[in-house]
């Protein structure tokens, strides 16, 4: 089917109800699940390629070692020849464990899997979206998600830059959404807008009340971080987070912040349907009202559940 | 009834050394927008919203969004497969070269342990008393400091050579892997591939960011003059693309 030519008055034109299901849809087909399963798959791979290398070198240097004791008993010169390059094998196999450093890897993207999962908790259940109003949900949704993926794309330069007792210094918070916020150099009330907003999909009708009445309007947008120098590596192109809070009368203690630069290669592909959460914690309508997001013109009982097709996964 | 189950790949086409080893040639530092049907695959592939899209929906019922994905698709998806591009070059390049230097370690040690080996003290030895016995007036020449003495003719070549063919060997391929090893050394400190690969990455997977914001209508996108801020946003992006590059 062919696309009419759209006039450029369409740029005043705010989204209606309609296109808000389409692009919810969208985002959460196409961005968090994608993003989910790319993390998933990557974390599969990492962890199999450092269990293999751990592995491995472990035989290796066992080998050796039965080897050099059997050399020195039996006299077998090609036994000492071994016993001599084996460990030089095993060597190998720990560089590029250094080198690709698959279990920090790992360890970033299950915090960004977690943090995913949290924020899908702000959409509602599969069974319940058509009885749902997007108009408020879409953009925190966004945001956040943006959020934690901005933090995991800081986080993952630690792996070439940041020693492990760096990383202990650093004072890490323990939840793995902190954590990715933490990394995304958040000022105090926009680390506290994200958890709020995190929060708010998780509690019940009372405590999601009182929310309200804490933060009437939540906005994010995103803005360069500081700088973030790190040994061997400097970037200047900093992923950028940045929450704005409209009216926020107490913000939770920031997170530790930290410096992070690399980012991996993007390889997963969406896949699959959208993803259910296992509570139903959508905000009111009342808790975020975004000036561009315009109010519901037919509130429609129904949602579109159809997805564009996604590609396969490579 | 029987249930199909879903093969799953093999598991050793996760190992890096076949999923993540780097190639020495033909990934490109730029990139040029393939034919319809790829790129829309390629769309499909990145996690955008592809003109496939419209078989599912009815475009005339979303004029916005239809207008939005022609304006990020003319001004964004661009400059994010151009930043793609580069950062897979530059991650090559830079795994090449990890590669290069671990696997010259490897060998060094290898051919080095294997010099030791294969090097035979009493056949080396041996040929220095053969040298000596057959070779008697060469030996007393170089002695007396007469005429021309090349290595061969020497007892200490023997012996350096360790009387063995396959001492010389290992020994060359020893030098040969640390010459291509320093080669690449040089190579290396040349273009900071691994600083470009993540500032690369890094400003595409921001770009993928402000496409889904902007598909949304947030921040900094939630005004009519959305399209100029998406165009001032990319110009950005190319400028710090080009910053502290050497």
């Amino acid at each position: 089917m062919s696309v009419n030519p759209i006039p450029n008055h369409l740029d005043a034109q705010p989204h209606s109800q309609e296109d808000l299901e389409l692009l919810f849809s969208i985002y959460m087909e196409k961005r968090l699940q994608g993003q989910l399963q790319f993390y998933e798959s990557r974390i599969r791979e990492n962890d199999l390629n450092s269990d293999f290398t751990f592995t491995l070198g472990t035989f290796i240097m066992t080998l050796s070692s039965l080897l050099a004791t059997i050399s020195a008993s039996a006299a077998i010169p090609i036994l000492a020849l071994i016993s001599a390059v084996l460990p030089a094998l095993s060597s190998l196999l720990a560089a590029f464990r250094q080198l690709y450093g698959w279990d920090r890897q790992s360890a970033i993207y299950r915090d960004a899997v977690l943090g995913l999962e949290k924020i899908r908790l702000l959409a509602p259940d599969d069974d319940r979206l058509p009885f749902s109003d997007i108009t408020p949900i879409f953009p925190k949704v966004v945001m956040t998600s943006e959020a934690v993926f901005t933090a995991e794309v800081n986080q993952w330069g630690q792996i070439f830059t940041a020693s492990a007792e760096q990383e202990e210094a650093q004072n890490v918070p323990r939840d793995p959404l902190a954590r990715m916020i933490a990394a995304a150099n958040l000022s105090d009330d926009q680390a506290a807008a994200i958890q709020s907003i995190v929060a708010s999909g998780k509690k019940s009708g009372m405590d999601v009340q009182a929310t309200v009445n804490t933060y009437s309007e939540v906005a994010v947008e995103m803005q360069p971080p500081a700088d973030a120098p790190a040994a061997g590596i400097e970037l200047t192109a900093a992923a950028e987070t940045t929450t704005v809070l409209h009216e926020a009368a107490e913000a939770p203690p920031a997170a530790p912040t930290a410096d992070y630069d690399m980012i991996p290669p993007q390889e997963s592909l969406p896949d699959g349907d959208m993803p259910a959460s296992p509570e139903y914690g959508a905000p009111p309508a009342e808790l975020t009202q975004v000036p561009e997001m315009p109010p519901a013109e037919e509130a429609e009982a129904e949602t579109d559940p159809e997805l564009p097709q996604s590609g396969a996964v490579g | 009834m029987s249930v199909k189950v879903q093969k799953r790949p093999p598991q050793f086409r996760n190992l890096f050394f076949i999923r993540r080893r780097p190639v020495l040639r033909g990934i490109s530092t730029d990139w040029d927008r393939p034919d319809e049907a790829t790129y829309q695959q390629m769309l499909e592939w990145d996690g955008f919203v592809s003109p496939k899209i419209w078989e599912q929906h009815d475009p005339a019922k979303h004029p916005v969004i239809a207008q939005d994905l022609r304006d990020l698709d003319q001004h964004l998806l661009p400059t994010f497969y151009q930043f793609s591009q580069r950062a897979k070059y530059y991650q090559n390049r830079y795994y090449l070269y990890q590669w290069v230097f671990i696997l010259g370690a490897f060998l060094t040690t290898l051919f080095g342990t294997l010099t030791t080996y294969v090097y035979n003290p009493f056949s080396a030895a041996a040929e220095q008393t053969a040298a000596a016995v057959t070779q008697p007036d060469v030996a007393a020449t170089a002695e007396a400091g007469d005429g021309e003495v090349t290595l061969q003719d020497t007892p200490f070549t023997a012996q350096a050579g360790g009387g063995n063919t396959w001492t010389r060997v290992f020994g060359y391929l020893t030098a040969l892997v640390g010459a291509v090893t320093a080669f690449f050394t040089a190579l290396s400190n040349r273009g900071e591939p691994q600083k470009r690969w993540a500032k690369n990455r890094r400003l595409t997977e921001e770009l993928r960011m402000h496409y889904f914001k902007y598909l949304g209508h947030l921040p900094p996108y939630d005004a009519t003059d959305r399209v100029q801020k998406l165009r001032e946003t990319v110009i950005d992006a190319r400028i710090k693309e080009q910053e502290n590059v050497s």
